[in-house]
């Protein structure tokens, strides 16, 4: 089943100046469907940040149409907007975002408390702690954190609602290796559990996780690459050739 | 060129900052300038007080210079923070420390320039005003004001002087920077304040004793010593309950899991509990300011307001003619001038009293004359008047006769509550405590505590004033007096001429009414004004503390809101959490500042009794309409405070 629809997206950056337009997005279209975990790749600049902003609806498209559950979310109002960010997305950042005033329990309740939805707030903190292996952390703040349980936490806070889907942007790009194979591994294992996740990245090794690539260039779908049968190992290398036939050759 | 155009833009850039120091600054410069201008008015130098209006003007110049300074270093050091930044910056660019000077020294230039010609731009428009305003309260009429060059140049040298501390404080920093240091400016995470229970108890415990002292002070001679002591105590304990008590309160409303789990208090409670710990020490002061500008208001009006009651005491009648000899007072001479001055006097009596002898008062009721090491226990001082059984008859008919062992006594303050009364080794019964006596003032000039004592005879006091003589170092004979009080009627113009006349008269002294209340009303008006310059440079430069708090704390949480509009909160609800969280800190010093207000009344009331001044309906008035204009004056700093939080904090999805 398709669970979220870009079509014709387009978003411009108008400068102060006048007639100075910087296309980000000219147009792109693409469907994920449920459960489906899809990596989006480019180079700095190619608007893969813009696009996930734009699906986060924490920025307004120029023109074009973004649809979640066949919800279009280019027409909702900022209420409805912030509704929607927290009851169907889950965020994950990657300088964290975690709020220094709060403790570890109270970073991952937020999107709970926001939604004014804290039923059985506890169970479901329980269950994320013990998959994530964060129990210990539950009543510390976040600057006592390493980087990578940060982003443990992180990816808690953005679990907790049960999101339609999890966005994802370049959640590895602060952490070593270590921790980067870590953080990857329990987005396919949650991905296993059927949650949708759509990442953004630059780094073809966080790539290599997801069942399907998107590359972009210029605004624009450029290619893609599907996992199919193959091992991370052959992912990688497919990705590669990918970027330095595609995206480094001449278009 | 290159400097003035980067200096220029630093400031246009930094807008946000550097307004209200403009602001501030110019109404500092202006507040300056219009103290110069009265002082140096014709207005008042034309008062008859005006010696001692004018004294009191100075002061009040030297506190708000001192303020002044004060204020523009504490703005000042927001926006060179901001400054840092963009030098830094500059630096990094390869521009040398000397050229950071360059632009440094400009745009201390174009601030003072700007600050100066606002300031005394505004400063002139409204001497106008203030000038109207202040020759009303102090009941002059010359609303003249000569704009004389000085007042301008002491105003321009004074700032000149500020502005160059403010650009040798640039200097310095800029000679230490270190531009790695601001290339990696790490943002290090607050840990949690801790809960100190004792120094709650100790806080509450300062505050409860200070409140104890102010409800249970009993004499006002007591309320001035102790009325030191009482703010000291809340001083320490508003500072300590600020640092402690607010940690301990957000505390428990997080422990509260049903309260603290829900949308509005999850956020406002988990950042206050933060901010509360950066910000404890500046609320306390703000509150502690707020306190003693509403303090001063009160004082002030109350003088204000009851120095007319406090004359009207002084004085049953609106002339008093004192013989000095035990002639009698010659009421014919008195008609002839008054008829000669178109004046007509009515209501006219004439009574006998003696002058008043320092003593005091010792525990077992019994006076002693005043030497020069009783002098200094001023606890049992007195100042006493005698008079005989015979007139007292006059003045009061329903009027029992004193045996030769007893007396009347009329104490003015309201405090001897002895059966026995002693001069020396004769003890007297006392027959009654007068409330009051028809005739004699209610008041005294002085603030010491006397009281009038109705004797059987004369008798009794030549001998003990011959006794007082003996022993006391200041010798003083009980003399009896020949007084005349009338009231008169006619144009001021006579009436200015006559007392002049009368006060010609051979052996007598005249005191009036209408020139007691002028002198206190210059007085007590200058008082008044300088009361409002104060009060109104308080508030206004708490408001102004506020508020840059405020702007520097946004720039700080900006990433914080970020984080939580990205998680699903929406505008609105930032708005909301934002205006809750500023309302607090707005609200807090200005609750905590009527309540001490409010404990500290009854010792104002006290000290207030020294001047003969009693706290009326309009003080309670006036202090209400000061508290309710504090909080618009707040309210509006706030609005501006919270729009430009909430914009700095804010997505703006483009």
């Amino acid at each position: 089943m398709t669970l979220l629809k870009v079509e014709h997206l387009r978003k411009e950056y108008r400068s102060r100046i006048k007639n100075n337009t910087v296309t980000a997005l000219s147009d792109v279209n693409f469907e994920v469907e449920e459960g489906e975990f899809i990596a989006i790749m480019g180079e700095s600049g190619s608007g893969k940040s813009t696009l996930l902003n734009c699906i986060a609806t924490l920025d307004n498209p120029t023109a074009g149409m973004i649809s979640l559950n066949d919800q279009d979310l280019t027409k909702l109002s900022d209420k409805l907007l912030a509704r929607y960010r927290r009851d169907h997305l889950g965020f994950v950042f990657q300088d964290f975002n975690l709020l220094d005033t709060m403790s570890i329990t109270d970073n991952i309740y937020l999107p709970l408390i926001l939604a004014k939805n804290t039923i059985g707030k506890e169970n479901k903190l329980n269950h994320l702690s013990k998959q994530l292996g964060i129990e210990s952390l539950l009543n510390k703040y976040p600057y006592e954190l390493s980087g990578g349980q940060k982003q443990r936490v992180a990816i808690a806070r953005a679990l907790i609602t049960n999101p339609d889907i999890l966005l994802a942007d370049e959640p590895t790009g602060a952490l070593d290796s270590k921790n980067s194979s870590e953080i990857l591994s329990i987005f396919s294992q949650y991905n296993e559990q059927r949650q949708t996740i759509l990442m953004v990245t630059h780094s073809s090794l966080a790539a290599s996780h997801a069942q399907r690539v998107l590359f972009i260039k210029d605004g624009k779908v450029f290619h893609q690459v599907y996992r199919g049968n193959k091992t991370e190992q052959e992912m990688l290398l497919t990705i590669n050739d990918a970027m330095t036939n595609l995206l480094g050759g001449i278009a | 060129m290159l400097y003035w155009k980067l200096a220029w833009q630093s400031i246009v850039k930094n807008k946000l900052e550097y307004l209200p120091f403009i602001l501030a600054g110019s109404a500092a410069v202006a507040l300056n300038l219009i103290i110069q201008l009265l002082i140096y008015s014709k207005g008042v130098k034309d008062l008859i007080a005006s010696v001692s209006v004018i004294e009191m003007l100075s002061f009040g110049q030297v506190v708000i210079c001192i303020l002044s300074i004060i204020f523009l270093i504490y703005t000042y050091s927001f926006l060179s923070k901001r400054k840092q930044t963009e030098f830094g910056l500059f630096n990094v660019l390869g521009m040398q420390k000397m050229d950071l000077i360059k632009i440094s020294w400009r745009q201390q230039l174009i601030s003072f320039v700007l600050i100066t010609v606002l300031g005394i731009i505004s400063g002139l428009v409204f001497s106008k005003v203030l000038i109207l305003l202040f020759m009303k309260l102090v009941g002059g009429n010359n609303f003249g004001l000569n704009i004389s060059g000085l007042p301008i140049l002491f105003v321009t040298i004074f700032f000149s002087v500020c502005f160059l501390c403010l650009l040798v404080k640039d200097v310095f920093s800029i000679i230490r920077m270190k531009t790695i240091s601001l290339l990696h400016a790490t943002k290090k995470g607050d840990s949690e304040p801790k809960n100190h229970w004792f120094l709650f108890i100790l806080g509450i415990g300062l505050l409860a004793g200070g409140y104890y002292i102010s409800l249970t002070v009993t004499s006002p001679l007591k309320a001035i010593t102790q009325f030191f002591i009482a703010v000291l105590l809340v001083v320490c304990a508003t500072y300590l309950l600020f640092i402690v008590a607010s940690t301990i309160v957000l505390k428990l409303m997080k422990q509260n899991k049903a309260y603290y789990y829900q949308t509005n208090h999850f956020i406002t409670v988990s950042n206050m509990l933060f901010r509360m710990k950066q910000n404890a020490t500046g609320l306390a002061s703000v509150s502690l300011l707020t306190t003693m500008a509403l303090v001063v208001v009160v004082t002030t009006v109350s003088m204000f307001i009851g120095q007319e009651d406090y004359v009207n005491q002084q004085f049953p009648r609106a002339v008093i003619l004192k013989k000095t000899n035990h002639q009698k007072n010659s009421v014919q001479t008195v008609h002839q001038l008054a008829d000669k001055h178109h004046i007509k006097i009515k209501n006219s009596y004439s009574l006998e009293i003696s002058s008043e002898i320092a003593g005091y008062l010792t525990e077992n009721h019994k006076i002693q004359p005043l030497t020069d090491s009783s002098a200094t226990s001023a606890d049992g001082l007195s100042e006493i008047q005698f008079m005989t059984s015979k007139q007292f008859a006059k003045l009061t008919p329903s009027y029992q006769k004193l045996k030769t062992n007893e007396v009347y006594i009329y104490d003015r303050q309201g405090t001897f509550k002895e059966p026995m009364i002693t001069f020396l080794n004769k003890t007297y019964h006392v027959k009654k405590i007068l409330k009051r006596i028809n005739g004699i003032p209610s008041e005294q000039p002085n603030m010491t505590h006397s009281m009038v004592i109705v004797v059987p005879s004369k008798n009794v006091t030549n001998a003990m004033g011959d006794i007082f003589n003996d022993l006391g170092d200041r010798k003083q004979a009980i003399t009896y007096q020949n007084q005349l009080l009338f009231n008169v009627f006619g144009n001021s113009k006579n009436r200015k001429a006559f007392l002049k006349d009368l006060s010609q008269l051979p052996n007598t002294t005249v005191t009036d009414k209408f020139s007691t209340m002028n002198a206190l009303k210059e007085f007590y008006g200058g008082f008044f004004f300088i009361g409002i310059i104060f009060s109104i440079s308080f508030v206004m430069a708490t408001g102004l503390i506020i508020y840059y708090k405020q702007i520097s704390e946004g720039r700080a949480d900006q990433q914080q809101f970020d984080i939580l509009q990205k998680v699903g909160m929406s505008n609105d609800e930032v708005k909301r959490t934002v205006n809750s969280q500023i309302i607090w800190i707005f609200g807090l010093p200005i609750i905590i500042a009527v309540m001490h207000l409010c404990f500290a009344m009854p010792m104002i009331h006290k000290i207030l009794q020294l001047f003969g001044i009693i706290i009326g309906p309009m003080v309670y008035i006036t202090t209400f309409i000061t508290i309710i204009s504090m909080i618009v004056i707040y309210y509006l700093i706030y609005l501006r405070t919270s729009k430009t939080y909430y914009l700095q904090v804010s997505r703006k999805i483009s």
